[in-house]
């Protein structure tokens, strides 16, 4: 059979390096960019760590898409992998230009690489895309109003996405992590921290925090052609933090 | 309501009149802004018709909240009515460019509105906030990701604000109405060819038009104290239609 061909985008950072393990052992052949990859050294030493990967130069979602079916004649998988900094503010004091900034890259990216990859899985009459999004709005975190805005709207995306394409046999879902190992947003030397130990066993009832393998497992799932009547939704992540 | 500062934007779109008329008639002083008070002509015909209401041609988010707080020493209540016509089209169809705007209007307007509000509230130890929404991101509607997207953003917007400002007494809501409230206040630009008629008797017989009044009262509600304990809920404004 011939390989299934996926795009994992930022693949440095938060649901990235989880999403190129699951690939790649789930026997697909994995194109990925990154902010970082603009740095020699940063792309060599990916690429020396990741040998089976296909690197991107390009990073702009349209470009990156475009790019993949180019290269391997389709797109069978998107993993619309999106994060920026975070800059905690009460809301009275949050900056409109941080607002901006997170609504280009969790809001308007997964939107603009969904828009470049939905004409070739319709043609092809198959393919999956997957949102890395946030449980935050489900419960909202604050002084990450705006965030959560963005996240939020990332997660409506996917719905409507879904509605959408449907009938063309393509899958759209959303990963909602929170406290999930990751090396964005819950580095594990933050996760070790006595404070954070704390919050985790005060706020999750699974009194712990997810570990990369789990990730793995279930961006694995989410890719495998048996999770094909899931569609539509968002799976937390969160160890029941959000019901 | 009485001695109630209230501001309802985009007061002639929507939910608009519906609810400043409702919160005029419950004795609020009701500010009301609209693009189409820019023309001094349409503003004073306005101001003509519903005497009741304070109208302003000034529609900058922050510049409203400041206005507002200088002339009548607080604001108590802001509806963020804005809305947008949303326009059918698979999402290789759309252009990015339409997203962008959809989330200037629909989720970044909010944000302003309610940014400058929660520091008067806060400070004031109570407020109402009501962003008039949609409840179609709750299940998505295909065809319509740039109008999703940018309603979902305005709602996750709204139930985290909630939550921050709940502790400061500040209550903040969402109403989502459906077409059911057309023609009155889904106007043709936004129902396209189709009319508000046509859709009801497609999703069902015992399906009708609001009424204005009841619009009203939805706003009157979570804009009055009776209404306190809800917090950071979208409600939907539909009659049935889901």
């Amino acid at each position: 059979m011939k390989k299934k061909i996926a795009l994992v985008t930022l693949a440095t950072g938060y649901g990235g390096p989880s999403a190129v393990k699951a690939l790649l052992a789930g026997g697909w052949k994995v194109f990925c960019n990154d902010r970082g990859f603009s740095d020699t050294k940063q792309c060599k030493a990916f690429a020396k760590a990741n040998p089976k990967v296909k690197i991107l130069d390009a990073l702009e979602p349209e470009k990156a898409v475009g790019a993949v079916v180019k290269q391997a004649g389709r797109i069978d998988l998107l993993f619309s992998n999106n994060f920026v900094p975070l800059y905690p503010s009460a809301v009275e004091t949050a900056a409109l230009d941080v607002y901006r900034d997170y609504l280009e890259g969790l809001t308007i990216e997964p939107f603009r690489a969904a828009r470049a990859a939905v004409p070739h899985m319709k043609k092809q009459k198959s393919g999956k895309i997957v949102f890395m999004t946030s449980a935050g709005p489900m419960k909202g975190l604050p002084n990450l109003s705006t965030y959560c805005a963005a996240r939020g709207g990332a997660t409506a995306l996917m719905k409507a996405l879904a509605q959408e394409v449907g009938r063309f046999n393509i899958q759209v879902n959303a990963i909602g992590p929170n406290y999930a190992e990751n090396p964005t947003y819950f580095p594990k030397h933050i996760l070790g921290k006595p404070f954070m130990r704390k919050l985790i066993k005060e706020e999750c009832p699974i009194e712990r925090y997810a570990t990369p393998e789990e990730m793995v497992a279930l961006i694995a799932f989410l890719a495998k052609e048996e999770s094909n009547f899931i569609t539509s939704q968002l799976i937390p992540f969160c160890g029941g933090w959000a019901s | 309501m009485r001695g109630k500062v209230c501001i309802v934007t985009h007061v002639t779109a929507s939910i608009g009149q519906a609810g400043a008329d409702a919160l005029a008639k419950a004795g609020a002083k009701v500010v009301v802004s609209d693009a189409s008070f820019a023309d001094a002509k349409k503003r004073e015909a306005y101001a003509k018709a519903h005497p009741r209401l304070k109208v302003t041609a000034t529609l900058d988010p922050e510049l409203l909240v400041e206005e507002t707080v200088a002339r009548h020493k607080r604001v108590d209540v802001i509806v963020a009515n804005a809305s947008l016509a949303p326009k059918p089209a698979q999402i290789e169809k759309t252009k990015v460019k339409e997203l962008r705007e959809a989330l200037e209007v629909l989720a970044i307007e909010p944000f302003r509105l309610a940014k400058a509000a929660s520091r008067h509230m806060k400070q004031q130890k109570s407020g109402k906030i009501i962003f008039v929404t949609s409840d179609a991101p709750r299940y998505g509607l295909a065809n319509h990701t740039v109008y999703c997207t940018a309603q979902g953003t305005a709602n996750a917007l709204m139930g985290t604000v909630a939550q921050e400002l709940a502790g400061a007494n500040v209550q903040v809501n969402a109403i989502a109405p459906a077409a059911t409230v057309a023609p009155t206040y889904f106007p043709k630009e936004m129902m396209g060819e189709t009319t508000a008629e046509k859709v009801i008797v497609k999703k069902g017989k015992g399906m009708r038009k609001a009424k204005a009044a009841e619009a009203g009262a939805l706003v009157a509600f979570l804009a009055g104290e009776g209404s306190d304990f809800l917090i950071g809920e979208v409600i939907p404004f539909a009659g049935g239609w889901i």
